[in-house]
C-alpha cells in the first residue's frame, strides 16, 4: 500500500458504517460507527455518498489535511466509491503527488504575486496623488511668501517714510506729544517689517534644498562675530575645539547668530561677555553660547522657543520674538536639539546648549 | 472533541479571497498563534475547534469543524463538496484591500444558493491595520445582506474568540 502511496482503506457498509480499515491513517477510525460521525471530513456528506451506489462515479476530496495538535499532517486525497461485488463502500486515502502540489503552489505563488503587484501599483498611484498635493500645497506655499514678503512690506515702508517724512515737515509746529506719536507709528511699522521677515524665514525653514559642504566652523563662528561690529565694552569669546566638518552652513549660521544676537539684544548692562564654546562629540557637535545677562526664569524656558514670544520682564521693542523660534525649528528640522540653562534666582547669565548631527539628514522640501 | 448525538459537531466553511487571513484566524483561534510570513492554503485544512458554554452562554459546549479552504478556488468552491454539509459559511474579507470585500459580495450571493439556511457571517481581518482608528464603513454591497459583520485582528487576536463564540452559538441554534 506504501509503494503505491495509499496511506488508508476502510470498507464502509450499506449503512456507512465502517466494518473494516487497513492502514496508518485509519488507525482511529473506530469500527462500527458511523463514518460521517467519526471522520471529520465526511461530516453531513451522507447523502453524497450514498448517491454513488445509484449513479457510480466517485466522491473525492482532494489535497486535505486534518490538523490536530502541533505535528504537520500529511496532505491527502479521499476517494469513497461503490464497490458493487462487495455490496459497500470503498474509501481510500491516498498522498497527493509531490507534481501535483508543486503545481498548485506554483500557481498560488503567481496569483499572489499578481495580487502583490496590483496593490504595489495601487500604492505608487496613491503616493504619486500625495506628492501632487505635497507640490501644490508648497507652491501655494510660496505664493503666500512672495505676498508677505513683497505685497504687505510695501505698504509698510510707505508708512514708515510718510510718517518720518510728516514728523520733518510738522518740525517745531506742534508739540512733543504728536512728534512722540509720529516717532512710535515710524517704529511700530519698522518693528511689524522686521517680524514679517522673520515670518518669512520661519515658513522657509526646510523648504529650500541646501547643499552639504566642507565648512570650517571656527572660521564661521568668528565672521559671525565680527559681522555684529560690537564695541570693546562688549566682548565675544570663542573656545574649544571647532572642528571642519561636512555640513549644511547656512542653517549652522543662522542658529550661531541668532543665539549670539538673542545674548546682545536681551542683556540689561553696557558691559557684557559671551562665551562661545565648541567640542567635537562622534556623530554630533556640541556648541554652547554662555552670557552674563540677566537670566531668563524657569517658567519662561518653553515660550522663548515659541513665535513671536517675548519674556515680558524684557520685553526690546527692536527683537521681533522669532529668533530662537528659528533656532528651534531649524535644528529640529536637521535632528538636532536646544537646551536652555538659566535661573536668574540663583544667578545671573543664560547657557544655550546645542547638539548639531555632523551630517543633518533634511527630509525633501 | 467529544461529541454526543444532541449536539453533533457543526461543520463551518471559511471562504474569502487569498491572502485575507483565513488560515491566521483560524489557527489563532484553535493553535493561539500567528505567522506573519505567508504560507497560501493549497486544498483545504481541517480544524477542530469547542466553543465553551461559558463562551456562548449555551448550557452545552459547540463543537466545531472549520474547513479552512483554499482562496485560489473562490467561487469554484460551490462546486466541490467542500461546502457540502456545512452548517455555515464564514465569508472573510481584508479590512484594508477593497477588492477581498467585493470578493466577499459575490461568495455571499454564492452561500445564499448553495447553502440556503445556513447560517452566513462576514469577518473584516486585519483590523490592527486601521492603527485604532475606527475601522472603515464597510462597503454597501455587504451590508445589504444584512448578515452579522465582525471585524478581527488574527495578528493581535482581537475579536477572534468572540466572533467564533457566535458564530458557533448561531450555527447551534439553527440546528444543522
Amino acid at each position: 500500500m506504501a509503494e503505491r502511496g495509499l496511506l488508508g482503506l476502510v470498507r464502509i457498509d450499506e449503512g456507512l458504517v465502517a466494518r473494516e480499515r487497513y492502514g496508518p491513517l485509519v488507525d482511529g477510525v473506530p469500527l462500527g460507527e458511523p463514518v460521517c460521525s467519526s471522520m471529520l471530513a465526511l461530516i453531513g456528506v451522507e447523502d453524497d455518498i450514498r448517491a454513488l451506489r445509484d449513479n457510480g462515479g466517485s466522491f473525492r476530496l482532494a489535497n486535505m489535511a486534518v490538523r490536530s495538535g502541533g505535528n504537520e499532517p500529511p496532505r491527502v486525497n479521499l476517494n469513497i466509491t461503490w464497490d458493487g461485488s462487495s455490496g459497500s463502500y470503498l474509501l481510500i486515502l491516498s498522498r497527493v503527488s509531490i507534481r501535483d502540489d508543486r503545481l498548485t503552489e506554483m500557481r498560488q505563488s503567481a496569483r499572489i504575486r499578481q495580487l502583490m503587484e496590483t496593490e504595489l501599483l495601487a500604492k505608487s498611484a496613491e503616493i504619486s496623488r500625495t506628492n501632487a498635493d505635497l507640490m501644490r500645497a508648497n507652491r501655494d506655499l510660496d505664493q503666500f511668501a512672495s505676498i508677505i514678503s513683497h505685497d504687505l512690506k510695501a505698504p509698510l515702508r510707505a508708512l514708515r517714510f510718510v510718517a518720518r517724512q510728516l514728523a520733518e515737515e510738522i518740525g517745531d509746529a506742534v508739540g512733543d506729544s504728536v512728534l512722540d506719536k509720529l516717532a512710535a507709528i515710524h517704529e511700530q511699522s519698522g518693528r511689524m517689517n522686521a517680524m514679517l521677515s522673520d515670518l518669512l524665514a520661519y515658513s522657509r525653514i526646510g523648504r529650500k534644498s541646501e547643499a552639504m559642504a566642507d565648512v570650517d566652523t571656527g572660521k564661521l563662528v568668528q565672521r559671525i562675530v565680527t559681522s555684529f561690529g560690537l564695541p570693546k565694552s562688549m566682548r565675544v569669546d570663542i573656545a574649544g575645539h571647532w572642528p571642519v566638518t561636512r555640513t549644511l552652513e547656512a542653517p549652522l549660521d543662522l542658529v550661531l547668530r541668532n543665539l549670539i544676537d538673542n545674548a546682545i539684544k536681551h542683556h540689561d548692562k553696557k558691559r557684557l561677555r559671551i562665551k562661545v564654546t565648541a567640542a567635537d562629540a562622534g556623530e554630533t557637535c556640541r556648541f554652547e553660547v554662555a552670557d552674563d545677562g540677566p537670566g531668563i526664569d524657569p517658567s519662561y524656558h518653553e515660550a522663548i522657543f515659541e513665535p513671536f514670544r517675548k519674556v515680558e520682564q524684557e520685553a526690546k521693542p527692536e527683537s521681533s520674538g522669532m529668533g530662537l523660534a528659528l533656532v528651534k525649528r531649524t535644528l529640529e528640522h536637521l535632528g538636532g536639539e536646544i537646551r536652555i540653562e538659566s535661573d536668574p534666582g540663583r544667578r545671573r547669565g543664560t547657557s544655550f546648549h546645542i547638539l548639531w548631527p555632523k551630517t543633518p539628514q533634511p527630509p525633501n522640501p | 472533541m467529544t461529541q454526543t448525538a444532541r449536539h453533533p459537531p457543526r461543520k463551518i466553511v471559511l471562504i474569502g479571497a487569498i491572502g485575507v487571513g483565513k488560515t491566521s484566524l483560524v489557527r489563532r483561534l484553535v493553535h493561539r498563534e500567528f505567522h506573519s510570513e505567508y504560507l497560501a492554503t493549497v486544498g483545504f485544512d481541517i480544524y477542530t475547534y469547542t466553543a465553551s458554554g461559558a463562551a456562548t452562554g449555551l448550557q452545552h459546549d459547540v463543537n466545531l469543524v472549520i474547513w479552512d479552504s483554499d482562496g485560489e478556488i473562490d467561487s469554484g468552491i460551490f462546486d466541490t463538496p467542500i461546502i457540502k454539509g456545512a452548517s455555515g459559511a464564514v465569508i472573510i474579507g481584508d479590512v484594508v484591500r477593497r477588492s477581498s470585500q467585493e470578493d466577499m459580495a459575490r461568495l455571499a450571493e454564492g452561500c445564499r444558493k448553495h447553502l440556503a439556511g445556513r447560517e452566513l457571517v462576514f469577518i473584516l481581518n486585519k483590523a490592527d491595520l486601521t492603527d485604532g482608528n475606527p475601522p472603515p464603513v464597510p462597503p454597501a454591497d455587504l451590508t445589504r445582506f444584512g448578515n452579522k459583520l465582525f471585524w478581527t485582528s488574527a495578528k493581535t487576536g482581537d475579536n477572534v474568540d468572540q466572533t467564533f463564540a457566535a458564530i458557533a452559538k448561531a450555527v447551534d441554534r439553527r440546528g444543522y
